[in-house]
C-alpha cells in the first residue's frame, strides 16, 4: 500500500500553464495522490479550468493575491489535515513532472526518518538537455543560489544530500511539516515571493533534517512564470528577502560572515546589470537592501524561535555552502 | 609511462634538419601530459583578485610575512575576498575536471549485488570531518551497502552527534562501546555486527568517491569471489576543498607490500576472510591494518586492484603530527607484523624501520646457506669498469669472512688491486655470453648467484651479500635487480620495465631517485615485468634450468627472454633498490649521434640545473633500450 501524496499548486493568472501541469500530475504512476490549487485571486479562467481538467481536485480559492508564500502554506494545512498523508508535493503551474516522479522521490523517502525536503533533477523546459536546477543553496557570499543552473545534463546527478530544494517541483515529509517551529506557516508569510523556498531549506539545514537530491525523478520548468513580467519586482523581493533570511536562519558567526560579504557581491551584481543595460533594475538591488533593513527587526524576532532547534555544526554548514552538496 | 603522441606539427629547428628527429609537440593529450608530469607539486598559488591588488601588494610590503600582524590582515583579506589562496596541484587538478567523470563507469544494471559492510570506527572527530564521511557514504550511486559508525567516542558531544546518525538512513547503524578499545577493538566490534558480504574500511574523517562502491561492485560481476579488492587514492586538504598528491598504485605487487603497506585505502575484503583470520589484532595499533593486509594476503586470495580514484584521505593537523613516542610504537607495530607475514611464508630475514620514513621498512634477507657468494661478470670490452668492479669489490669485502667466487672472462692485462684473500678469481676460457655462465654455473655450488654485465659500478656497501641473500630468500621473484642511476648517482637509468600498451618501457628513467611521484617514490621496491639484464641476482638452480630449457648459446643473456620465462612459471622480478649501481654507459645513447647535437633539445636537467617544475618530456620510441 503507498503512501499518500498531497499535490499543492498555487496559481495566480495562470490558466494557459494549468492543463499540462494538470495532466502531468494524472500521469503518475504512484496513483496514491490527490490535488489541492490555492488559487491567489485569479482574473481569469483559472479555476474553471483546473476543474474541467481534473474534476476530483480540491480548489481553495483565496480571493486576493496572498502570494506564493502564503498560498503554499495554506495548501499545506489543508493537505495535512487529511491524517493518511505522508508526503506534500510543491508543484509551479510552469512545471511538468515525468510519469515516474512521484513514485522515485517517495521510493527514495523510505528508511530515512530524517529526510525534510527532497527534488529531483529539474530540467529546462524548452530544452531538455539543460538543467534548470538540482538544489538551492546560500553560497558563501551570501547570495541564494540554485545549483547547476544551466549546466548541461549529460550524466544522471545524485543522490546527494543538499542543501535544499527548489520549490518548483519538490517533496516535503510530513514528519518535517510537523516538527516546524512556526507552525503553519512553512513559507515565511513576510517574504512575499522569492526565497521562500531559501527560507524553507536553510531553516531544514540548521535543524539537522537532510534534504537530497534523488537520481532519476525529472521534471520540466520554464522558470518565473507569473513574475517573469516583472523583472524589477523578483530584484527587489530577493534582495529584500536575503538579508532577513541570513539574519533567521544562520548561527551568529555564520551570519556575520555573510553580513560581511554581502556588501561586495551585491556591487558585483549591480556592475553587472549596469553592464548588460538595465539602469533601472539595478538600482531596485539597493532599494531591496533598504527595505530588507527595515525588516530586520521582524526577522530578528523569528530568528529567536528558531535558534533554540539549531543543531548543525558551524564548520560543517560552511562547507554544505560552498557548492551546496 | 606515456602514451603514443600524436605529433600534430613537429618542430624542426635549424640544427635538427639534419638529424631527422622533431621536438616533442607542445601540447601532448591530457593523460600522458599526467603521466610525463608524475613529480607534480603542489604550488601554492596567491590571486590578487579585483583592482585592490596594488592595496594588497603595499600592505604586504608594510606588515611582514610571518608576523601574527599580517596573518590577521590576510585573514581579514580572505574574508573579504581580496586575496584567494588556493593550494592546488595543478596537473591533478586538470586530469581529475576533465577525465575523472569519463573515467568512472556509467551506471548499469548489476547482476550481481553484493552487500558492503562499510565499518568505521569512530573516535572523538570534529563534525566538519565527520558528517560529510558519513553522507559520503549515504551519496553514494550504489544501495546495498550498510554503514557501521562504532561509536568508541569518550566525549559526551561526539557520542550524541554519532548517535544522531541513526536517523539518517536505516543502512547507517550505530554500534554504541561502553569505552574506547583501541582502533583495533574498536573495528572488531564493527566487523562482527557486519552483514554484508564484502567489509570495506574507512576512516572516521576521510571521503568516498560517489561511484566507489559502485565500481566495486562492478568489479567484482567477473570475479565473485574475490577475496580483496584495493583502489587509487588521494588527499584531500583539510577543509575538503583541494585534492591533490594521488597515488596511482600497481596491480599487484607483493614485494611493494612488504616496504609499505601500498594497499591503505580503500580496501575491500571479504568478511569470511576477515572473520578466518580474527579480525585485527590488538597490540598493532598504528599499524593494524598493515598487519590485517598481510595476514590477509597469506590466505593467497585472489586480489583485484581498481585502477580509480575512489578515496579521498583528508590531511588534518592531528593525523600528520605524531609525537615521537607514539611513532616508536608504531614503527615497532609496523616491524612486529613484517616478521610475522615473514615467518608464515618461510622467509628468514630482519625488518628494520627505514629512518626518517615512518611506515616504511627494510628487509635483510638471510642467506639460506653460508656458502661462498657467486659473482659472475660477463666478459666485456671495458676493462677500466672491470677494475672498478674489482676495488669496491675489495672494499666492501674487506673484513667479512664469506668467501667469494669471481668469474670473469679472459683479461688482457691483470688487475691494479689485488683481490681480498677471501675472493677466488676463476677465469673461464673461450667461452662467452650462455655458455660462459653455463660454464660459470657448472663451477660453484653457491645457492644464488649475481651476474653483472660489465659497465655497471656498485655504490652500496655489501651489495654482493645483500642481492645473494635476497634472490635466495624471496623464491617467489625469481630475479632481482638493483638500482642503476647514471653517473652521478642521482638519476635513475633503469629501474626495471614496465608493459604498457603492448610494449616494455623502463621505468622511471631520468627522474631523480627518491622523487616522490604520483606512482609512489621512485625508490621502492617493485614487481617488475621484466629486467634489463644489466645486473641480475638470480637463484642458480632457476639460471640452470633457464639455460637448459631456453639456451640457444647466445652471445648475452636475453634479459627480455629469460623475464617472459620467468613470468611462465609465475615469477616476477622484483627492483630491489635498496642495492645501487652506476651505469657508466651513455644514458642516452641515441641522441649522441649527430653532430649537431645539444644537450639542451633533450632537456637533460641535471646539467642544467632546470628548475624542478619543468618536467622530462618523454623521449622517442627508439630511445627504449
Amino acid at each position: 500500500m503507498t503512501k499518500k501524496a498531497v499535490f499543492v499548486i498555487v496559481c495566480w493568472n495562470n490558466q494557459d500553464l494549468l492543463e499540462e501541469c494538470l495532466r502531468s500530475i494524472h500521469n503518475q504512476t504512484h496513483d496514491n495522490y490527490k490535488t489541492i490549487l490555492v488559487d491567489n485571486g485569479s482574473e481569469d479562467d483559472s479555476v474553471a479550468t483546473a476543474r474541467r481538467h481534473m474534476p476530483d481536485i480540491d480548489i481553495i480559492e483565496a480571493g486576493e493575491n496572498l502570494g506564493f508564500a502564503k498560498g503554499n502554506n495554506l495548501g499545506i494545512a489543508h493537505a495535512l489535515k487529511d491524517s493518511e498523508t505522508a508526503y506534500v508535493a510543491l508543484l509551479n503551474t510552469d512545471a511538468r513532472l515525468e510519469p515516474k516522479w512521484l513514485e522515485i522521490v517517495t521510493t527514495f523517502c523510505d528508511g530515512k526518518p530524517r529526510a525534510a525536503c527532497l527534488q529531483g533533477t529539474t530540467l529546462e523546459y524548452y530544452n531538455h538537455d539543460i538543467i534548470d536546477s538540482t538544489h538551492i543553496y546560500v553560497a558563501r557570499n551570501s547570495q541564494a543560489t540554485q545549483g547547476s543552473w544551466r549546466d548541461p545534463y549529460y550524466a544522471e546527478i545524485g543522490p546527494k544530500k543538499v542543501f535544499g530544494v527548489n520549490a518548483a517541483a519538490a517533496v516535503l515529509t510530513r514528519s518535517f511539516l510537523e516538527a516546524q517551529p512556526y507552525g503553519h506557516e512553512v513559507f515565511d508569510e513576510t517574504m512575499f515571493m522569492y526565497l521562500e523556498d531559501v527560507d524553507l531549506a536553510a531553516r531544514a539545514t540548521v535543524m539537522g533534517w537532510d534534504n537530497y537530491l534523488v537520481p532519476g525523478a525529472r521534471a520540466y520548468h520554464m522558470g518565473s512564470a507569473s513574475s517573469g513580467k516583472n523583472p524589477g519586482l523578483s530584484l527587489y523581493l530577493t534582495f529584500r528577502n536575503n538579508l532577513g533570511m541570513v539574519i533567521k536562519n544562520f548561527p551568529a558567526r555564520t551570519a556575520l560572515k555573510l553580513l560581511f560579504k554581502m556588501p561586495r557581491s551585491d556591487f558585483s551584481t549591480f556592475k553587472h546589470l549596469r553592464r548588460q543595460g538595465k539602469q533601472q533594475a539595478s538600482w531596485k538591488i539597493v532599494k531591496g537592501r533598504l527595505a530588507g533593513l527595515v525588516y530586520v527587526p521582524v526577522f530578528l524576532w523569528k530568528r529567536r524561535r528558531l535558534s533554540k532547534l539549531r543543531t548543525i555544526d558551524r564548520d560543517y554548514l560552511w562547507q554544505l555552502m560552498r557548492k551546496g552538496y | 609511462m606515456s602514451d603514443k603522441i600524436t605529433e600534430p606539427q613537429p618542430v624542426k629547428t635549424p640544427t635538427q634538419q639534419g638529424g631527422g628527429r622533431s621536438l616533442p609537440p607542445a601540447k601532448a593529450p591530457l593523460v600522458s601530459r599526467l603521466a610525463r608530469s608524475i613529480s607534480g607539486g603542489i604550488h601554492y598559488h596567491e590571486r590578487i583578485v579585483g583592482a585592490k591588488g596594488r592595496l594588497v601588494a603595499a600592505a604586504k610590503f608594510v606588515l611582514k610575512p610571518g608576523t601574527r600582524k599580517f596573518r590577521v590582515a590576510s585573514r581579514i583579506a580572505k574574508t573579504l575576498g581580496l586575496i584567494d589562496t588556493v593550494a592546488m596541484d595543478i596537473h591533478y587538478w586538470e586530469w581529475v575536471e576533465q577525465t575523472e567523470p569519463y573515467t568512472w563507469s556509467k551506471q548499469k544494471a548489476l547482476g550481481y549485488r553484493p552487500k558492503i559492510s562499510i565499518v568505521v570506527p569512530v573516535y572523538n572527530p570534529p563534525a566538519k570531518y565527520f558528517l560529510p564521511m558519513v553522507y559520503s557514504v549515504v551519496n553514494q550511486t550504489y544501495d546495498n551497502w550498510e554503514l557501521l559508525l562504532v561509536n568508541a567516542s569518550t566525549n559526551s558531544e561526539h557520542r550524541q552527534q554519532t548517535e544522531n546518525c541513526n536517523s539518517i538512513d536505516e543502512r547507517v547503524k550505530v554500534i554504541n562501546l561502553s569505552g574506547n578499545k583501541g582502533i583495533a577493538g574498536n573495528t572488531n566490534a564493527g566487523i562482527k555486527r557486519a552483514t554484508g558480504d564484502y567489509i570495506g574500511l574507512l576512516d572516521h574523517d576521510d571521503l568516498l568517491a560517489p561511484a566507489a562502491l559502485y565500481e566495486v561492485a562492478l568489479a567484482l560481476q567477473d570475479s565473485r569471489s574475490a577475496g580483496l579488492i584495493y583502489s587509487d587514492e588521494d588527499k584531500v586538504t583539510a577543509s575538503g576543498e583541494e585534492r591533490f598528491d594521488p597515488h596511482f598504485k600497481p596491480d599487484w605487487s607483493p614485494h611493494l607490500l612488504r616496504e609499505l603497506n601500498y594497499l591503505n585505502h580503500f580496501t575491500i575484503i571479504k568478511t569470511d576472510l576477515v572473520n578466518k583470520v580474527g579480525g585485527y589484532r590488538p597490540g598493532f595499533e598504528g599499524a593494524q591494518d598493515y598487519d590485517l593486509f598481510l595476514r590477509i594476503i597469506d590466505q593467497k586470495p585472489e586480489i583485484i586492484h581498481i585502477p580509480k580514484i575512489l578515496y579521498h584521505w583528508r590531511t588534518t593537523e592531528t593525523s600528520t603530527s605524531l609525537d615521537f613516542s607514539r611513532k616508536k610504537n608504531i614503527l615497532n607495530a609496523g616491524i612486529r607484523a613484517l616478521e610475522d607475514h615473514l615467518e608464515r611464508n618461510n622467509q628468514k630475514g630482519t625488518v628494520t624501520a627505514l629512518k626518517k620514513q615512518p611506515g616504511f621498512y627494510k628487509i635483510s634477507y638471510k642467506s639460506k646457506t653460508e656458502h661462498a657468494l657467486a659473482l659472475i661478470v660477463m666478459p666485456g670490452p671495458i676493462s677500466e669498469q672491470y677494475q672498478r668492479l674489482v676495488e669496491t669489490l675489495a672494499v666492501s669485502q674487506k673484513g667479512t669472512s664469506q668467501t667469494v667466487e669471481l668469474f670473469a672472462g679472459e683479461l688482457t692485462e691483470k688487475p691494479n688491486e689485488s683481490l681480498p684473500k677471501n675472493v677466488t678469481l676463476n677465469f673461464i676460457k673461450k667461452k662467452t655470453g650462455e655458455a660462459f655462465i653455463e660454464a660459470a654455473l657448472e663451477q660453484t655450488q653457491a645457492t644464488a648467484c649475481v651476474l653483472i654485465n660489465s659497465g655497471v659500478t656498485p655504490t652500496t656497501n655489501g651489495w654482493l651479500k645483500n642481492l645473494s641473500s635476497t634472490a635466495d630468500q624471496i623464491e617467489d621473484a625469481g630475479a632481482i635487480t638493483p638500482l642503476l642511476t647514471d653517473t652521478s648517482g642521482e638519476t635513475i637509468f633503469d629501474a626495471g620495465y614496465a608493459e604498457h600498451a603492448g610494449r616494455l618501457r623502463p621505468i622511471f628513467r631520468g627522474y631523480l631517485k627518491g622523487t616522490h611521484t604520483y606512482f609512489g617514490n621512485t625508490d621502492w621496491v617493485r614487481n617488475l615485468d621484466a629486467l634489463s639484464g644489466r645486473c641480475v641476482a638470480i637463484k642458480t638452480g632457476l639460471l640452470k634450468e633457464y639455460l637448459k630449457d631456453n639456451g640457444t648459446n647466445r652471445p648475452r643473456l636475453d634479459a627480455d627472454d629469460l623475464s617472459e620465462y620467468l613470468r611462465a612459471r609465475k615469477l616476477q622480478p622484483v627492483l630491489w633498490p635498496f642495492v645501487r649501481f652506476i651505469y657508466r654507459g651513455d644514458m642516452f645513447p641515441n641522441l649522441r649521434s649527430t653532430k649537431y647535437f645539444s644537450p639542451a633539445l633533450t632537456f637533460l636537467k641535471e646539467e642544467f640545473n632546470l628548475p624542478k617544475t619543468i618536467n622530462i618530456p618523454p623521449l622517442p620510441e627508439e630511445n627504449d633500450d
